[in-house]
């Protein structure tokens, strides 16, 4: 179990500028997840820190010990890569077994046939029979452990790339996109075993993933990326309502958060479909500003003069959740709104107004910033 | 790679899908043309194979059992005679020695430095094409014309070789003609002929071995690039090993080019080899029959080498 910091953390490839200045702290035992769309450095950055890429500027510092330079093995982490990278020509013991092995037994040890007649092989191969036993009962493949790895399922190697990992309780656990391969069913189940895991093991975990839910539902803090740079790190509940940018808005929520495109007036005011809507926040006359709020805080009302309402477009019905599409003024996508099966049901065609309660939209400026106030 | 050009010279006859139970004749009838079809399209190079192997193969065994001379207008059926007198012949067995220690030391010195010489390129950073095309240039060069370059560099007197280890003050041979040293200098030759070869096939193979299992490797606990090499690169590198080995050892079976240009079979039998045995045998002896019989030998000792590849370590080198 470790801290791990990073302060000013940046990472160019030839002139490309990936990761711009990271800063990050993960206390003991934290859970925190990474995410962002692909190719916004979320990746690279975890490989900084497991020191599979070197940095080109900035420090890791584990455990207050700085790792700059220091090679992956000695900075003794785990990783669950998102191939599982398992060795195919290794049984799934051997596998789970080899970093024990490598930090356990000496060079003459590992030697093939000559291990056995050098002191203490005996012994250690003993221990580390039983750890690797305990983590297979811990992971449920003990049946799997004289297999290969090539007769396993996704499913199956997941947990062994997880056995691996866990086995030689490691300072920091890290992993990238470890459930991307597999289907979405296993996926949500992998996903409740690994929280699991980290209640069990208590340790450290960095958890790099593209898909919001598997952030949203595992972690104690959530880190949004995007272009290289951190935009947000907050507990799961402030990402999704109390975002500071608009992208992280944007990012976090499914179906993603509406936006409708508003010009500020000088008297605390903005345009709304012909009428003004009173804002808190201070903006200059003119300026751009952004309306946002999720799909379930609007409610479908009657279309009243002088406020938002539009035409339905189209209906999804997820079976506990309707999605209405409203394409109205000053929204260039659809407005997406929940609604409860009972009740009204708008059909497509429909003319309908929209009611925001108060306090519940977000601001923010033309640049994406939050803008403190409520609607 | 015997079975795998059988495919592709489509040898292998196509499978007979057996029809399903109660289907029309007609589709019985399409599915018959579909077989004749494919064995007409296979016939050309079925035509072919049996021309240009089958049949000379099959003509080499026949005349191991008779005693026909080169030129001979007749020929007898002898049974196991030229097999007996193989047998009892001291030369024989000296050039099956000969050709075992030749064949010991080619395979795993050319197999080790094409490796090596794939590792370092692989490894490296700067000028890999060069490296690549000087290594292999031994390959593509004549091995009759290269065989007298290594003569002129062998020289007793003014060869390269010497003056190097006079210069460092060692005393040298006249190493082709030494019968200690005669048979090793042919099978270092050898080594340097092959290896660029086997560097290729390995480097093909390395490139193929997943980056990220190296990344595994190092979080586990890899320190040093022997760890790396135990861990990932040696046992992903199996089937191309198993095949390197097995090509450089029916390669090196077959050596003949260089005992021919540079000992002929001497000094006194040292570089006696089992090919230039069946050359001498054919060609200057004129006993073709006894030449067939050492060529049945020499084939049976590489289908064997073929079956040992195929049933047993092929098993052991896959997952």
């Amino acid at each position: 179990m470790a801290q791990v910091d990073l302060s000013q953390v940046r990472k160019s490839f030839d002139r490309t500028e990936v990761l711009k200045g990271i800063d990050l702290s993960v206390a003991h035992g934290e859970f925190v997840s990474l995410v962002g769309a692909s190719g916004c450095g979320k990746s690279t950055l975890l490989r900084v820190i497991a020191g599979l890429e070197p940095l080109s500027q900035g420090d890791v510092v584990i455990d207050g010990r700085n790792v700059n330079g220091i090679s992956p093995s000695e900075r003794d982490l785990a990783m669950v890569f998102q191939s599982y990278a398992l060795y195919p020509h290794l049984s799934v013991f051997d596998n789970i077994a080899v970093p024990l092995r490598m930090r356990r037994l000496n060079l003459l040890q590992r030697a093939p046939l000559l291990r056995w007649l050098m002191p203490g092989t005996q012994t250690t191969e003993h221990e580390i029979r039983r750890d690797v036993e305990r983590v297979a009962k811990l992971l449920a493949i003990t049946e799997l452990l004289a297999r290969k790895p090539g007769q396993l399922s996704g499913g199956q190697r997941q947990r062994v790339a997880v056995g691996r990992a866990i086995v030689r309780e490691p300072k920091a656990f890290l992993f990238d996109e470890p459930l991307s391969n597999l289907d979405a069913k296993l996926r949500v189940h992998m996903r409740a075993e690994i929280a699991q895991l980290h209640r069990e093991l208590g340790a450290t975990f960095i958890y790099v993933t593209h898909d919001q839910a598997e952030a949203m539902t595992m972690s104690d803090r959530v880190a949004v990326m995007m272009d290289g740079g951190l935009l947000q790190v907050a507990p799961p509940a402030e990402i999704y309502n109390d975002p500071q940018d608009l992208r992280v808005a944007e990012f976090i929520g499914s179906p993603k958060i509406n936006v409708i495109d508003l010009i500020a007036s000088g008297d605390g005011t903005v345009g709304l479909n012909g009428s003004h809507v009173r804002i808190n926040a201070k903006s200059p006359p003119g300026q751009r500003v952004k309306l946002a709020f999720r799909p379930e805080v609007a409610r479908l009302i009657e279309p009243v003069a002088g406020g938002v309402c539009g035409r339905v477009t189209h209906v999804e019905n997820l079976g506990p959740d309707i999605f209405v599409h409203i394409s109205a003024a000053g929204s260039a996508s659809p407005i997406i709104v929940r609604t409860e099966p009972r009740g009204w049901r708008a059909r497509v065609g429909d003319n309908v107004g929209l009611e925001i309660p108060p306090g519940r939209a977000l601001l923010f400026a033309g640049n994406g910033r939050r803008l403190q106030g409520a609607v | 790679m015997s079975d795998a050009v059988l495919q592709i010279a489509g040898i292998v006859p196509p499978q007979e899908v057996p029809a399903p139970q109660g289907l029309r004749p007609a589709a019985h009838r399409s599915d018959r043309a579909r077989i004749a079809a494919a064995y007409a399209l296979s016939a050309p190079a079925l035509l072919l194979m049996l021309v240009l192997v089958i049949a000379p193969l099959f003509t080499v065994v026949v005349l191991a059992f008779t005693d026909y001379q080169l030129g001979e207008r007749t020929l007898r059926f002898v049974g196991l005679a030229n097999f007996r007198t193989l047998a009892s012949a001291a030369v024989f067995w000296k050039a099956l020695g000969n050709t075992a220690v030749y064949v010991l030391v080619v395979v795993p010195g050319s197999v080790a430095l094409g490796l090596a010489a794939a590792m370092l390129i692989e490894g490296g950073t700067r000028l890999k094409a060069f490296y690549r095309t000087v290594m292999f240039l031994p390959i593509m060069a004549t091995l009759i014309a290269m065989a007298i370059v290594w003569e002129f560099m062998l020289h007793p007197t003014f060869g390269l070789v010497n003056l190097a280890l006079e210069a460092v003050g060692l005393r040298g041979r006249n190493w082709l003609q030494d019968g200690d040293t005669a048979l090793y200098v042919l099978a270092v030759i050898g080594i340097w002929q092959q290896f660029g070869f086997n560097m290729v096939l390995f480097l093909a193979g390395l490139l193929s071995i997943p980056r990220h299992l190296y990344e595994a490797a190092a979080i586990d606990g890899a320190r040093s690039g022997w760890d790396r090499f135990c861990l990932v690169t040696w046992p992903m590198l199996g089937p191309i090993t198993l095949f390197v080995a097995v090509i450089s050892t029916i390669r090196a079976f077959q050596i003949f080019d260089t005992v021919q240009a540079l000992t002929r079979g001497g000094p006194n039998k040292a570089t006696e080899v089992l090919l230039y045995s069946m050359y001498a045998e054919a060609f200057e002896f004129f006993r073709t029959g006894y030449a067939a019989a050492i060529a049945v030998v020499f084939i049976v000792l590489v289908t064997m080498l073929t079956l040992i590849k195929t049933n047993l370590l092929e098993r052991r080198v896959h997952y």
